[in-house]
C-alpha cells in the first residue's frame, strides 16, 4: 500500500471523482483561496498522469484517470509530453567508443589536462562575467530621460502577459525581436503603473530557468499614465531564442521582492 | 442561456479595484482567480474551461458595482459560487443536447507521413526544451522518469535521498520543471506551425 499524506489523498480523491458533492464544494472553495493547496493539486494531477503512463495504476484507477483527467486538449498534451519524456529517458546509452577507451587508459594525464582546462575556463568565465556585470552597471547607471536618441541603441517595447487570459495569450505570439546588426545595445522598455516604488529589480532569463543577469536598483522615468522602465543590455548577449524579463519591486522586508510582471519576447535573426 | 457581454475596460478596472486597492496586487489576485477557475472547470468536465472562466468573470464584473457596496468576504468565494452556476448550466445543456448522427461518417486522420512528421517535431521540441533546462534540472527529471513503474513511491524516496533533497521539495521541484517543459514545448510547437 502506498504511503500518502492526507493532503495527497484528498487531492487524489478530488481529481478521480471520488468525493461527494459537499466535500467537493468545500475542497474547491479552498482551492480558490489557498494558492498552496491549488499548486498541490496541480502536482498530484501531474503525478497521476505519470502513474497512468508508467502503468502504475490499478485498472479502476486507469479508468478514472481517463474519464476525469484526459478530457481537455491541455491534459492530453500533458500526457503526450510525459510519454515523450519517458521515451527519451528510456533510450539506450551511446555505445562505448575509442575515445572512451583512450580516456580510460591515459587517466592521469587526461586528469591533469582537464584540471588545467577547467582552471582556464573558470578564469575566462569570471573575467567575462565581471565584464558583463560591469557593462550592465555602466549601461544602466545613468538616467536617460531627455537624452538624444543613439543610433546604436535599439529600443524594444515589451508587453506583459500578466493581464491576458490564457486564451488570449495563446492567440498572441510573444513579442518578436529582430536586433539590427549595427545595434550595440538593446533597450528593453516596460510601461509600469504609477506607484511609489523607488526602484525596481529585473531578472532576464533565457529559455527555461537559465538566468542571464539580475539588476537591482533600477530607476523608472515618467511616462504617459505611469512610468517607463528601460533596461539596457549588450546586443551580443541576445542569441536567438525565448526570453523572459521578470520585473519586481522591493517588498516589505529587505530580501523580499513583489512581482510586477513577466515580459516574454523572442529574439529572431 | 445567452452569453453575457464581453468584459469592458471599465468593468475590468472596477473589478480590479474591488479585488484590491493596489492595482498590482489586484492583478495578481485576478490572475490567480482566473487560473484556478480554468482548472476547476477542467476538473468538472467542462469542454472549454477558458470560456467557462471568462463567462464567470464577465458575470461577476457585471455586478461589481453592487458587490463592492454589499459583499462581505473573500471575492474568490463569490467567483466560485458563480462558477458553480456556470458549471450546472453547462451540464444541463450537455444533458439536453441532441447531436444528430451524420448521414455518412467521415473519419479524418493524418497520413502516416504526417503522423511521423508530427511526432518528429514533438521529439525535436522536447529535445530542445530539455537542453534549455539547467543540467541539474535535466538530470533530475530524466532520472525520475527512469524509475521503475512498480514501487514508485519507494523509488521516489530513494531518488530524493540520493539527490540530497527532502521528498516534498523534490516533488515541488519536479512539478515546476514539468510545468516549464510543457510551456516550452507548447511555444516550440506553435513556433514551428508559423
Amino acid at each position: 500500500m502506498e504511503e500518502r499524506s492526507e493532503e495527497q489523498e484528498l487531492s487524489r480523491q478530488y481529481l478521480l471523482g471520488e468525493m461527494d458533492g459537499g466535500q467537493r464544494r468545500q475542497f474547491e472553495e479552498r482551492l480558490m483561496t489557498d494558492p498552496a493547496a491549488f499548486e498541490h493539486v496541480l502536482m498530484v494531477e501531474d503525478e497521476l498522469l505519470e502513474d497512468y503512463v508508467f502503468g502504475a495504476l490499478p485498472a479502476d484507477g486507469r479508468e478514472k484517470v481517463a474519464r476525469h483527467l484526459l478530457t481537455t486538449p491541455e491534459q492530453l498534451r500533458k500526457l503526450e509530453v510525459i510519454r515523450a519524456i519517458k521515451e527519451y529517458s528510456d533510450r539506450p546509452a551511446a555505445p562505448q567508443n575509442r575515445f572512451r577507451v583512450f580516456l580510460r587508459e591515459h587517466r592521469s594525464a587526461v586528469g591533469w589536462a582537464a584540471a588545467l582546462l577547467l582552471a582556464f575556463a573558470v578564469g575566462l568565465w569570471a573575467l567575462t562575467r565581471d565584464s558583463l556585470e560591469q557593462e550592465l552597471a555602466r549601461l544602466n547607471g545613468e538616467p536617460r530621460v531627455g537624452q538624444p536618441a543613439d543610433a546604436s541603441v535599439y529600443p524594444v517595447e515589451l508587453t506583459s502577459e500578466r493581464f491576458r487570459g490564457v486564451a488570449e495569450a495563446e492567440q498572441h505570439d510573444e513579442d518578436k525581436v529582430s536586433v539590427p546588426r549595427e545595434a550595440r545595445v538593446v533597450e528593453l522598455r516596460v510601461r509600469l503603473a504609477a506607484d511609489d516604488a523607488p526602484s525596481y529589480r529585473v531578472v532576464l532569463e533565457r529559455g527555461v530557468e537559465q538566468k542571464i543577469f539580475t539588476l537591482d536598483n533600477l530607476k523608472a522615468g515618467p511616462a504617459d499614465a505611469g512610468k517607463l522602465l528601460a533596461v539596457r543590455l549588450p546586443a551580443r548577449i541576445l542569441a536567438p531564442g525565448y526570453y523572459q524579463l521578470q520585473v519586481s519591486r522591493p517588498g516589505h522586508s529587505k530580501e523580499q521582492f513583489d512581482d510586477i510582471g513577466a515580459y516574454y519576447f523572442r529574439v529572431v535573426k | 442561456m445567452p452569453r453575457h457581454q464581453t468584459l469592458t475596460r471599465e468593468n475590468f478596472e472596477a473589478l480590479l479595484a474591488w479585488l484590491d486597492p493596489d492595482r498590482e496586487q489586484a492583478g495578481t489576485k485576478y490572475e490567480n482567480i482566473r487560473r484556478t477557475l480554468i482548472k476547476i472547470f477542467t476538473w468538472n468536465g467542462h469542454n472549454n474551461p477558458g470560456d467557462g472562466a471568462d463567462e464567470t468573470i464577465n458575470r461577476v464584473a457585471g455586478k461589481v458595482t453592487e458587490l463592492s457596496e454589499t459583499y462581505k468576504g473573500d471575492p474568490a468565494i463569490y467567483f466560485y459560487a458563480v462558477a458553480r452556476n456556470v458549471i450546472r448550466e453547462f451540464r444541463r445543456r450537455e444533458a439536453n443536447r441532441e447531436v444528430p448522427l451524420p448521414d455518412k461518417l467521415q473519419v479524418c486522420h493524418e497520413t502516416p507521413e504526417e503522423e511521423a512528421s508530427d511526432a518528429d517535431r514533438k521529439r525535436e521540441c522536447l529535445r530542445e526544451c530539455l537542453e534549455a533546462l539547467t543540467p541539474d534540472n535535466r538530470r533530475l527529471i530524466l532520472k525520475y522518469y527512469e524509475l521503475e513503474k512498480r514501487e514508485r513511491i519507494a523509488a521516489r524516496k530513494e531518488l530524493a535521498r540520493a539527490e540530497g533533497l527532502d521528498i516534498t521539495y523534490m516533488r515541488v521541484k519536479l512539478h515546476r520543471i514539468r510545468t516549464a517543459l510543457n510551456k516550452c514545448i507548447e511555444r516550440c510547437l506553435r513556433r514551428d506551425e508559423c
